[in-house]
């Protein structure tokens, strides 16, 4: 991601970057504010993070603070026309940093000394994140879900790690209020199809395993961070802060006395 | 003596916490409803042991067992089946 709040300014930054990484998805914005929202709101990951240092609304060292409270182990490279006056406080968040105007070389510097090097997530897998909200990435961009239950069904299979999951069990949690009946075992069967349909628009496969009226998803067939903090990945461990797959209710880990089945 | 309990329940997790602690003044003892932050905590923090149950929402006992075990060879882990 690149922010800088003077649009002529990110659009150098920006070129910058493209010219040396043309294959990398980039995410520009003059506004910290939307920046910030985007990444908490699961948009996209930011393995790196051009920040202006000087910005009128929130400084990049903020910004850089802030991202960092959600992901902790984003890369952070300042992008300043000053080095003089960076103090301490931004060599402890940075990997590194750059003169304004940006110069491909010096990008390209950067990026090949990052301090958490970003492992190439190109293994052609879809990229599947549980923690905080639940989002879904292919190519480094979010698939497109035409109706949010859609994704709410995959984030329920992946939920279940692999477990198979029959028609009955899965209407039962996507429409909790409603008595199963044929109408929603139909409803539900249009779903699927939906998300068989969503996945092969988008090329991907694999991903889901369907037998008659039993549905799962390939753990193998996808990366995933929950499943990378179960097999123990340090990192994966550590980013976790306590959301997982917030906006679903199923999805709550606390249970009360009421809740026990 | 580092103990790390973990129950989704709540009302569970204060009555076993609030009985352990019970056990003496150098029993330290940390509480989660949530196991992957558990998991978390025991990969960042000295733990003795571990009180949980087979299956909890969000990581199973065993899986717990597992990982910290990773990282605190010589822990104890105690499983409760509901």
């Amino acid at each position: 991601m690149a922010v800088d709040d003077e649009p002529i300014a990110l659009d150098v930054l920006c070129r910058a970057i493209l010219e040396t990484e043309p294959d990398c998805s980039l995410f520009p914005f003059t506004d910290p504010w939307t920046a910030l929202e985007e990444v908490r709101r699961g948009s996209f990951y930011p393995d790196v993070a051009f920040l202006d240092v000087e910005m009128f609304d929130m400084t990049g060292l903020e910004l850089a603070k802030r991202l960092k409270d959600i992901h902790g182990g984003v890369n952070i490279v300042f992008a300043t026309g000053y080095p003089e006056y960076m103090g301490e406080a931004f060599h402890m968040h940075a990997s590194g940093y750059i003169l304004k105007p940006a110069a491909p070389e010096n990008v390209r510097r950067e990026l090949d000394d990052l301090r958490r090097p970003v492992k190439r997530q190109d293994d052609g897998r879809l990229r599947v994140q549980c923690f905080g909200n639940f989002e879904v990435f292919f190519r480094g961009r979010p698939l497109n879900f035409s109706r949010s239950k859609t994704k709410e069904l995959l984030a329920y299979l992946v939920n279940r790690r692999g477990a198979v999951c029959t028609v009955r069990e899965l209407a039962a949690v996507l429409w909790e209020d409603k008595p199963n009946s044929p109408a929603l075992q139909s409803h539900l069967r249009q779903l699927v199809k939906d998300l068989t349909d969503t996945l092969a628009a988008a090329d991907v496969h694999g991903v889901l395993l369907k037998r008659r009226g039993r549905l799962a998803v390939m753990p193998d067939a996808f990366s995933c961070d929950y499943y990378d903090f179960i097999h123990g990945d340090v990192r994966m461990v550590n980013a976790y802060m306590g959301e997982y797959m917030a906006q679903y209710s199923w999805a709550e880990f606390v249970v009360g006395y009421l809740d026990r089945r | 003596m580092n103990i790390l309990v973990i129950d989704n329940d709540p009302a569970e997790l204060e009555r076993l916490t609030a009985c352990l602690q019970e056990k003496g003044a150098d029993v330290k003892v940390t509480a989660f409803t949530d196991p992957l932050l558990a998991v978390k905590y025991g990969y960042n923090n000295p733990v003795d042991v571990v009180y949980a149950k087979t299956d909890m929402r969000g990581l199973g006992g065993e899986d717990v067992a597992r990982l910290l075990r990773n990282i605190h060879p010589d822990i104890r882990i105690e499983l409760q089946d509901t």
